[in-house]
């Protein structure tokens, strides 16, 4: 139990960034991404003798972090006006300073974070973070299929196959 | 054109492949597929093209991260976690010594066999939440100026206040309850889960502050400032009530004036 918890204490620091960047994808909102970064370091702290020793923190990190998301902060969005976001508008952080990189690099974010939430954060998952297909149904609580669908249906739209104006047909493959 | 069911199936076909998922006869089949079909081909070269940027350009947002307010945000979470620990710790045991006490006395015994300390004390802890959840909630919907044009009549308000202290079984007289640079606005009588609440509404500078007393025992507090929905508060338990501090005023302001009113009540 102490193990678990000093792992926790001793490695959450160095995957800070990778969570503000999950939390950025699915909240599409840095002052929100950070919340909800803050908000998992309280979680995770408070429940670290339920992390197993052994298995992937990261992977751990993130079903909080996207429980935290999904019961608490996305219901409050919602309420206050805030469901929708522009995607081009999420690069922006708070002092309204654009985020640095190259032009390529930020087309491609912003098609990518212009997707459905449920599409953006599997795509995060598989092809960022590295994740095989059953670690994201696991993280994601969906059948392997969904995590199919969902990669093939934002790909399909990344990809040159489909102009952005086809966008409206898409559903999220739930 | 939006893709047909069958496209949708072929798709996750082919990103499974590019992705190496795919079960080995599922795997050799595709790439027979995919030798005689020149569209599948085409399509799968066009999926393959659509993730290969991602990564970096994904990487490029870890450099970008807050890393400073990241590492704050982790102290803040560390500072916390300790405290609320060994006050779960210290919930359990007196649970579970109030459940052996009743036990050694034969009371109430299947309610306690069918709840284990772990759960009170969970139970103890969420109705705090939702005490406080409520109190905020109230509190959010006063803003700016809407307090300040209540007008005050002295004499009813010391009447209020000394029908509320004996509600809470507190001194609430003037000189106890005045808190320097706010203006009692209200005070009232409240019912939460049928408990009795005694509520002063206060303004000032920072907008309204209520400081709420329930005349019941309750689990300690966290010994320093919270924060929900953008208000701060300060919550407590001591001599048998539960206090309640909260207000939109700094974290330390909010500190300081619930030191003054734990000094003034001895608690």
């Amino acid at each position: 139990m102490v193990a678990a918890h000093e792992v926790v204490l001793a490695e959450l620091p160095a995957l800070l960034p990778r969570l503000w960047r999950y939390g950025l994808v699915l909240t599409r909102d840095t002052a929100t991404a950070e919340d909800l970064v803050q908000a998992t370091c309280v979680r995770a702290l408070e429940r670290s003798e339920q992390f197993t020793v052994g298995t992937r923190l990261d992977r751990w990190l993130f079903s909080i972090l996207r429980s935290i998301w999904i019961n608490q902060l996305r219901a409050q969005r919602i309420r206050v006006g805030q469901g929708l976001v522009d995607p081009e508008e999420v690069l922006v952080t708070e002092g309204a300073q654009q985020i640095e990189m190259n032009i390529s690099a930020g087309q491609v974010l912003k098609r990518a974070l212009g997707l459905p939430e449920a599409q953006r954060e599997t795509l995060l998952l598989v092809y960022v973070e590295g994740l095989t297909y059953q670690e994201a149904a696991d993280v994601l609580s969906v059948p392997i299929g969904t995590v199919m669908s969902r990669l093939a249906a934002a790909r399909l739209k990344l990809s040159a196959l489909q102009t952005p104006s086809a966008d409206n047909a898409d559903r999220d493959q739930d | 054109m939006a893709p047909g069911p069958t496209d949708i199936d072929n798709d996750a076909l082919l990103v499974a492949y590019l992705d190496g998922e795919l079960e080995p006869g599922q795997y050799r089949e595709l790439e027979e597929r995919l030798r005689t079909d020149a569209a599948l081909s085409a399509r799968l070269a066009a999926l393959a093209d659509a993730s290969r940027p991602l990564r970096s350009s994904f990487d490029a947002l870890l450099a970008a991260a807050p890393h400073a307010r990241l590492k704050a945000a982790f102290a803040s979470a560390l500072a916390k976690a300790p405290r609320r620990q060994v006050r779960r710790y210290r919930q359990m045991l007196l649970a579970a010594a109030a459940a052996l006490l009743l036990l050694v006395f034969g009371g109430a015994l299947g309610y306690f066999a069918a709840k284990v300390p772990g759960e009170l004390f969970e139970e103890a802890d969420a109705f705090e939440e939702e005490w406080i959840a409520a109190v905020a909630g109230q509190l959010s919907l006063y803003r700016g100026d809407s307090l300040a044009s209540i007008t005050v009549d002295s004499a009813e308000q010391q009447a209020q206040l000394s029908r509320l202290g004996e509600v809470v079984n507190l001194d609430l007289s003037a000189p106890k309850v005045e808190l320097e640079g706010l203006t009692l606005k209200r005070a009232e009588l409240l019912h939460f889960q049928g408990r009795k609440v005694a509520e002063l509404l206060y303004t000032g500078e920072h907008g309204p502050v209520a400081l709420c007393i329930m005349a019941e025992p309750g689990g300690e507090g966290e010994g320093e400032v919270e924060s929900r929905d953008g208000l701060n508060f300060m919550y407590w338990a001591a001599s048998g009530r539960r206090f309640l501090l909260i207000g939109a005023a700094p974290a330390k302001r909010i500190d300081a004036l619930a030191d003054t009113i734990a000094a003034r009540f001895g608690t």
